[in-house]
């Protein structure tokens, strides 16, 4: 190991600490809402009419069609001149990371949740009906329990891309982690050495969120 | 509204934006083909009854199928020619979107081999195949025919991944749209209408991959 490296490493730790927890709290985020709002567009197609199907449809393929990367520059852009025009203020780029990396998520998640319900019988609806449960008594207690086995795979998957599309964020530059290792790299001069860094800081990262969803989907699997 | 559209901007300007959507499509080609080879390689490689060289196709899958592509990309760009590997820009996005494919792509052909049906493989041997040329001539086709759809979703997401591209400047569909938006103010206009053209060309692959499914299904 170098030994510049190695020092530029200590002086900027506390810059790539600070760095990498913002990735983490704006995957989190994103993550998190993203989850949200895809469960109730999932909910909305799995029991919806079929406009609101149709609706749901059209925003998942829409969405799904973007790149990360371009989705991130329209929400940064159209979403900004839409608010300024209507609302009078605009988002920071943070802000409207977090919303463009949040649509991908719930494009994501609708559709895992629409697949998960429609994966199971309709008679386990007609028996929490039938038992007297009423709509979000069954999507708790009947649906929920059986439908998070199924998702959880391809759940903690999409974490993991979600994970990886901060680093796109680098591009509109909201301080994350890879664009302070981007611009270390550039100063020192030292490109072999933090780029390794960072591919071993994501590695870990979302490792870690593998072993953490594997750990989920033993415990669920008991039911 | 006081924002202006100025459609015409992008209607000048729409062969800038096809040959992105080319190039585009050509680096995922390009990547693709890279990926194709590692994947089926490693598939193999991973059925192998020598534990070290399971071991290096689980390491090479676990570590890049984690890695961000961007992170690949800047590395393939920024460190390979330092270390005395001289590629251009091009070059190291399909070099970069490959090996991440590759990663993908080898789960995908496990998969798949996995669900070849044993007795095919039985067969090729019993009439006397060398085991190289049963893999070959009889699991191979239908381990391909398996992988289908999976291959199709990896290069319509290896298609979107080529927007990365405009991280390191290659000019394709993203980096154009940037580009006219900077150079004519036309900002709106220029990043809605490359996602109407992702949004359009992928459906259209969607639809050609489907079109082949159908054709390659054996009733």
């Amino acid at each position: 190991m170098n030994e510049d490296f190695i020092n530029t490493l200590i002086t900027a730790s506390p810059y790539l600490l600070k760095a990498l927890w913002f990735t983490i709290s704006v995957s989190l985020m994103s993550i998190f809402i993203g989850t949200a709002f895809g469960l109730l567009l999932g909910l909305a197609s799995a029991y919806g009419g079929w406009t609101t199907r149709l609706m749901v449809r059209i925003y998942v393929d829409i969405v799904r069609g973007i790149p990360g990367l371009v989705k991130v520059f329209t929400v940064f852009y159209l979403v900004n001149a839409v608010l300024s025009e209507f609302a009078g203020f605009t988002l920071s780029a943070l802000a409207c990371g977090v919303l463009a990396l949040s649509f991908h998520a719930s494009a994501q998640v609708s559709e895992m949740a629409r697949g998960a319900i429609q994966a199971l019988s309709k008679g386990q609806t007609e028996a929490g009906k039938a038992i007297g449960l009423r709509f979000w008594q069954i999507q708790f207690y009947v649906i929920y329990p059986q439908a998070i086995r199924q998702v959880l795979p391809t759940w903690v998957t999409s974490s993991t891309e979600i994970v990886k599309g901060t680093t796109l964020l680098s591009l509109i530059s909201v301080p994350e982690f890879f664009i302070t290792i981007r611009e270390l790299a550039a100063r020192e001069f030292l490109y072999i050495e933090f780029y390794g860094f960072a591919m071993l800081v994501y590695f870990i990262l979302n490792f870690s969120i593998e072993l953490f969803g594997a750990h989920l989907e033993r415990r669920y699997s008991r039911y | 509204m006081n924002y202006h559209f100025n459609w015409q901007v992008i209607i000048e300007d729409w062969d800038r934006l096809l040959w992105g959507l080319v190039l585009g499509l050509q680096i995922a080609t390009g990547a693709i083909a890279i990926g194709l080879v590692i994947g089926l390689f490693f598939a193999f490689a991973s059925k192998s009854r020598h534990f070290w060289i399971r071991a290096l196709v689980k390491t090479y899958v676990t570590f890049l199928r984690n890695q961000p592509p961007l992170l690949l990309l800047f590395f393939a760009y920024f460190v390979l020619p330092r270390m005395g590997i001289r590629i251009d820009r091009e070059e190291s996005v399909i070099l970069a979107l490959g090996l991440y494919a590759g990663a993908q792509l080898t789960e995908v052909f496990r998969a798949s081999l996995s669900n070849v049906d044993k007795g095919i493989r039985e067969a090729g041997l019993a009439i006397g195949l060398t085991p190289f040329r049963t893999n070959y001539l009889v699991v191979l086709p239908v381990m391909f025919r398996n992988a289908i759809p999976a291959l199709g979703n990896s290069f319509i997401s290896l298609f979107k991944d080529t927007s990365l591209a405009a991280g390191i400047a290659v000019a394709e569909l993203t980096w154009q749209a940037r580009k006219i938006s900077t150079d004519t103010f036309a900002v709106l206009e220029s990043w809605i209408a490359a996602c109407v053209i992702y949004v359009i060309t992928c459906m259209i692959i969607a639809q050609l991959l489907l079109a082949l499914e159908r054709r390659l299904k054996i009733p």
